[in-house]
């Protein structure tokens, strides 16, 4: 089954995961799509049955097809831009940029495979603001960072940090694997924040604030450096997929 | 204490406020006309979420709010510089993580940004939906057209789009769709039926129109009559689950009701001017939605958001 990447082209870390899925299945597995190429379609054909269930089509500039049946997408855009109304009134391309936006969102969560990581009404998970993931870490029985912001002067300042704080390593979680320099301490939390999410691809970072070891936060895109972190990734990427 | 969001002109709001103010439940309302008055700070971390709001000159713990309604609008023109943008942005970001029961946290209103996803959820609550094509290929509408004989199309985001017919006029028009998919639906035959959902409460309003679309009835001479009905007791209990798998403690559902008695679902609105229906369906859907915000001082529940 074909693993399809939605990412920039000037996406490194998407582009080595894809090189690291060929290696694994073969160049034929996998499928990289520009959020540019989507915008530039031939042809979108996108329904929703009566009983919910989806069917897209999207036909490419070229007149390729994007996998309509991937066995797994790793999505690492935000949607697809109105580029044919780059000369439009604004109002027009606001328009245009929404409409887009609510069809890229409804093609994601019609399929019948993995999303790395999964799309709500709002977009993907990359939208969703730092502390959302403290407090679904805390819930998770992770020590986290204190933080906020404040409007004005009067309300104090809750927000402020205690004590300085400094980088102390990070967790990588793919499903249900924990991989990095502090797994073995907090893997099984940041575990049970994906599965809590529902999003299996994370990166915690820690902190060490006060001789305390906490997370400061959590990124649902991560940059995927490492060829350790690519490996993660891909090997989950093929698990899904077949 | 119950927090009121939103601004003052808006009635569906103001009515609530009034009906809480009258049973002498302490409240507040934040009006998003005088922000450029009010100081926040939240926090978020070992502790929850937390904070203080400071409205005019009093000072309040978020800590002490049960319960928030919630109906943010665009912020007044000439209201909207940066403390009065960043004072929305921050209590937005409250009303998603807080404890409190928050109706609608906004982050749940999202399913309507768009109609093809939500119809997705409505279809996992077990109504049927209309079927539905996105396109760009102005051949795709006219088969879509052949099959289903009506189609109308609307807006395929949260942008709020009059339902209009693809009639012979409109299909002489169809090479425009190649510039922007859009989103075309068959058309369903029947009588409206808005239900709107208040915790486990449901009122069923029957609109009786001849317009397509009876929001804007009058802007083609047409009128709409409302009038409270009741639902087959599966209907009922499908719409409650509806509004509990989106996370909506008060949602407004559009369904219509064949001519064989069976429901569609077309959307559900996340943030229902209800009072157009109270008033004309009798409805106590205000009164309801007070002593929601008053019974339930502290119902977590939810999945868009972990709180």
């Amino acid at each position: 089954m074909t693993v399809l990447i939605l990412a920039d082209e000037g996406d490194p870390g998407a582009a080595a995961v894809a090189s690291a899925v060929a290696a694994r299945r073969g160049a034929q597995a996998v499928t990289v799509i520009s959020p540019r190429r989507l915008a530039v379609a031939r042809r979108w054909v996108h329904t929703v049955a009566p009983d919910g269930t989806t069917a897209t089509e999207i036909r490419m500039s070229d007149g390729v097809c994007v996998p309509g049946s991937p066995g797994a997408v790793l999505n690492r855009i935000d949607g697809v831009s109105p580029v044919r109304f780059a000369r439009a009134a604004a109002r027009d391309r606001d328009y245009a940029a929404m409409e887009l936006h609510a069809l890229f969102v409804s093609w994601l969560a019609g399929l019948p495979c993995a999303v790395v990581n999964p799309v709500t009404g709002n977009g993907s998970a990359g939208l969703l603001p730092p502390p959302y993931w403290l407090l679904a870490a805390r819930r998770a029985g992770l020590s986290v960072v204190r933080t906020g912001r404040t409007v004005g002067t009067r309300a104090g300042h809750h927000a402020m940090p205690s004590a300085a704080r400094f980088p102390a390593g990070s967790v990588l979680v793919t499903g249900r694997r924990a991989s990095g320099a502090l797994a073995g301490r907090f893997g099984d939390g940041c575990v049970e924040v994906a599965r809590a999410t529902g999003c299996p691809l994370l990166e915690f970072r820690f902190v060490r604030e006060s001789g305390a070891v906490r997370l400061s936060a959590v990124d649902p895109r991560p940059g995927l450096h490492g060829p350790a972190e690519v490996a993660a990734v891909a090997d989950y990427l093929v698990e899904v997929s077949s | 204490m119950i927090l009121f969001y939103g601004r003052a002109e808006d009635t569906p709001l103001t009515r609530c406020v009034e009906t809480t103010a009258e049973r002498g439940i302490d409240h507040r309302f934040v009006d998003q006309s005088a922000l450029r008055h009010h100081d926040l700070s939240v926090h978020f971390g070992p502790d929850g979420a937390g904070g203080t709001i400071v409205l005019g000159g009093e000072r309040l713990d978020l800590g002490a709010v049960t319960a928030v309604y919630a109906r943010p609008l665009e912020l007044p023109s000439g209201q909207d510089g940066g403390h009065e943008s960043a004072f929305h942005q921050a209590f937005v970001e409250w009303l998603d993580l807080t404890g409190a029961l928050v109706v609608n946290r906004p982050s749940a209103m999202h399913s309507n940004t768009s109609k093809p996803f939500q119809a997705q959820l409505i279809a996992r609550a077990g109504f049927a939906v209309p079927d539905t094509l996105v396109t760009d290929d102005p051949a795709e509408v006219r088969a879509f057209r052949e099959r289903h004989g009506r189609v109308v199309f609307k807006s395929v985001s949260g942008i709020r789009s009059i339902v209009t017919e693809l009639d012979d006029q409109a299909t002489e028009r169809l090479e425009l769709v190649r510039a922007l998919p859009t989103q075309f639906q068959e058309y369903v035959p029947g009588v409206d039926v808005r239900v709107h959902v208040v915790g486990d409460s449901v009122f069923p309003t029957e609109i009786v129109s001849e317009a397509l679309d009876y929001r804007y009835a009058r802007r083609t001479g047409l009128s709409a009559d409302l009038a409270a009905v009741e639902l087959p007791d599966p209907v009922t209990k499908r719409c409650v689950e509806l509004a509990e798998l989106l996370d909506l403690p008060l949602c407004g559902i559009d369904l219509r009701r064949r001519p064989d008695g069976g429901y569609v679902c077309f959307e559900v609105n996340p943030m229902p001017a209800y009072t157009y229906f109270e008033d004309g369906g009798g409805q106590p859907i205000g009164a309801t939605l007070a002593g929601l915000l008053t019974e339930v001082p502290c119902r977590r529940s939810g999945r868009t958001s972990p709180r």
